[in-house]
């Protein structure tokens, strides 16, 4: 087993008491990014990045991915004592945490939660350890043209899976290549939509985008709701804990079933919300007692937090292995990767085996320190939600300008940040996805370059992404993805026919 | 849920959709021809520097003309975009943190971030002056800890700070 003496070897360089301070310090900041709204985990992480520039970048990861981890902890506290989703996956598990919240059963509710995530998280992670060498050896063959397919194969699957209109998710992704291609033309050397301003010679930072879109954004949204949080009291002791941890094992069935839902959703871009849904519509399926849900069953809220984690936990899957990130919060911690001065990618497998193997020994002990920390802490972080929102909404908004201004020591960035906080504003309310932006800005100029060597290969000639089956195998995967939408309604439409005269949509 | 006739309570949601896809449209239109203008097509090396970006504008337009007409078409929607009345609390944030990013640039961050706290906790939480001094005033000191000493980036300073020669 050469993955278990790597792994050990990662064990070796998470295990220093720096490290684990770092470890502590970022699950904690997480969990609080995680429960303040305007503050999720993309924005939390991106806030953050600037400062580790000056850190070893096994250091910085460890920090920004026990944020990712406690963010993701946190998204459940807010669903079950407040029956506010902090994250758009933490919906499902309002379903049934509130109602147990408002019986008095909140410890229970946030001990199965937080047990079923964590669960859900080393399933991911194990999944990482033993499948991510062999796909990032795979990948190693890659050339331009695998992996622009490969980029074109995650843009097309939210295009595909996404909820939201067809043409504001590929306008999202559009906007977010078109802010990417802003500046200096690598190849070339010629300047892109800079209409003659300097300060656009470096183009759009992800970091005060990712700010803006979703910390501005998502404060504006706040005030005007009004949110005022008037959330349940958790009663958690040692007591509740070890009571429910005593049921769990009855729910085996539940874990194992949300766990492989979200492991296999997570890795496709997007999946981690279907995911939580998914587990969650499963486990009503197949529990004994379906009329149960809704109303305050265990089951629901350990099966949507379970499905949540693990495909949280397997986005960062994609990530170290071909480079592509499987969500937002993943999105900004693979710029991350590049700001530091590495290649994400297979490659990273072989000359950083160190920093990979580091992280996926600190998801472990990330998630088994998350676990203990957000089991000891709750009242704490229910605390903070209760400051009042006129103190915690402008420190947020100075947290932001500090954000944005340490990039790159601009002020031009902060301004920029603000413009799109008033973007996110309105993208939100009407409903196009914020996301596929992310990612695309992230990943564009990594999907041109590929695309411009695979088209200087073929002389311009679009065949060379079916050039050999291995290309052609994802391209056409990725188009049938893109399509397979719009199929299934004209096939649903045709089969309503001789009936009565469809409604459409 | 249906709003009284003649009585406007916000902007409908169809018109803000619309305004924002001409928007995107005109996004989209200057993409395309700020691309065109530094060549899109194919030189003696490979495609252009604007091949890819033009390509990307075109689905931008083509998108957000999908989404006008989707906008046009769906006259059944009645939801508001946003109430009046809601915007306020909004515009409470928002002026307030503009006046904040122009602030920084001459008072540096530390100052105009006490103020900007400060000034909010003040008006929209209506607290006391004790508190409303103390609580930004902790917080900018540990922000100026955490920058200055710390992590040692430094953040915009004013004229305050050069008085006390920082």
């Amino acid at each position: 087993m050469d993955e278990l003496r790597l792994l050990l070897n990662g064990f070796g360089v998470v295990l220093t008491w720096y490290n684990v301070g770092l470890m502590m310090i970022g699950i904690v900041i997480g969990v609080i990014v995680g429960v303040l709204p305007g503050l999720g985990g993309p924005n939390g992480v991106a806030i953050l990045l600037p400062l580790t520039f000056s850190m070893q970048p096994t250091s910085a990861i460890i920090l920004l991915s026990c944020i990712y981890w406690g963010a993701l902890f946190g998204g459940a506290i807010t669903s079950i004592l407040f029956n506010i989703p902090g994250e758009a996956w933490s919906v499902a598990t309002t379903f049934d945490g509130y109602p147990m919240a408002q019986q008095g059963r909140a410890g229970e509710a946030l001990t199965s939660a937080f047990t079923g995530s964590f669960v859900g998280a080393l399933a991911g992670v194990l999944l990482i350890t033993f499948v991510a060498p062999i796909i990032a050896n795979f990948a190693l063959r890659f050339g331009p043209p695998e992996f622009f397919a490969v980029y074109l194969l995650t843009f097309c699957s939210f295009i595909g899976t996404g909820k939201e209109d067809k043409a504001k998710i590929v306008i999202s992704i559009c906007i977010g290549l078109a802010l990417a291609s802003v500046g200096m033309d690598t190849i070339s050397g010629q300047l892109r939509m800079t209409f003659g301003q300097n300060l656009l010679l470096r183009g759009f930072d992800f970091l005060v985008v990712v700010i803006g879109l979703f910390g501005i954004g998502e404060i504006l949204i706040t005030m005007e709701e009004g949110l005022a949080f008037k959330g349940k009291n958790p009663d958690m002791d040692l007591k509740v804990v070890l009571k429910t941890w005593a049921q769990l094992p009855r729910y085996w069935l539940t874990l194992i079933r949300s766990a492989l839902v979200g492991c296999w959703l997570g890795v496709t871009p997007g999946g981690a919300i279907a995911a939580s849904f998914m587990g969650y519509g499963l486990a009503k399926k197949f529990s004994g007692n379906p009329a149960a849900f809704g109303k305050g069953a265990i089951e629901g809220v350990i099966a949507p937090e379970t499905a949540a984690h693990a495909a949280g936990t397997s986005a960062l899957l994609p990530m170290l292995t071909l480079g592509i990130p499987g969500s937002g919060t993943a999105a900004v911690l693979l710029g991350g990767l590049m700001i530091w001065g590495l290649q994400p990618g297979p490659l990273l497998f072989v000359e950083h085996p160190d920093f990979v193997w580091g992280l996926i020994a600190s998801m472990y002990l990330g998630n088994i320190a998350g676990l203990i920390v957000v089991l000891s802490t709750v009242p704490l972080f229910a605390a903070i939600l209760r400051i009042p929102f006129s103190i915690i909404a402008p420190m947020i908004l100075v947290a932001c300008a500090v954000g944005a201004y340490t990039v790159h020591g601009t002020m031009f960035d902060v301004w920029m940040m603000l413009l799109f906080g008033i973007v996110g504003y309105f993208f939100k309310k009407l409903d196009y996805p914020l996301a596929p932006l992310v990612l695309a800005l992230v990943l564009g100029d990594r999907a041109e370059d590929a695309f411009r060597q695979s088209m200087l290969g073929s002389r311009g000639s679009l065949s060379v992404f079916w050039s050999n089956g291995l290309v052609g195998a994802i391209t056409t995967l990725a188009l049938v993805i893109l399509v397979w939408p719009f199929v299934s309604r004209l096939v649903a439409r045709w089969r309503q026919r001789p009936g009565a005269v469809g409604s459409g949509s | 849920m249906t709003p009284e006739r003649g009585v406007s309570r916000g902007p409908s949601t169809r018109r803000v959709g619309i305004i924002v896809g001409l928007v995107l449209f005109g996004i989209g239109v200057v993409v395309v021809a700020d691309n065109a203008r530094i060549g899109a097509g194919w030189s003696s090396d490979g495609p252009q520097a604007g091949y890819f970006p033009l390509r990307i504008g075109v689905l931008i337009a083509v998108c957000s003309i999908i989404v006008i007409v989707q906008a046009f078409r769906a006259r059944s929607d009645q939801t508001v975009f946003v109430e009046w009345a809601k915007l306020i609390p909004v515009g409470k944030i928002l002026f307030p943190l503009i006046l904040y990013i122009a602030a920084m640039q001459y008072l540096g961050l530390y100052v105009a971030s006490t103020l900007f706290v400060g000034g909010l906790m003040r008006w929209l939480g209506r607290y006391g002056w004790a508190k409303t001094m103390l609580v930004p005033l902790i917080m900018s000191a540990i922000i100026f800890w955490l920058f200055e000493y710390q992590f040692t980036v430094p953040l915009p300073k004013g004229p305050l700070e050069q008085w006390f020669g920082y």
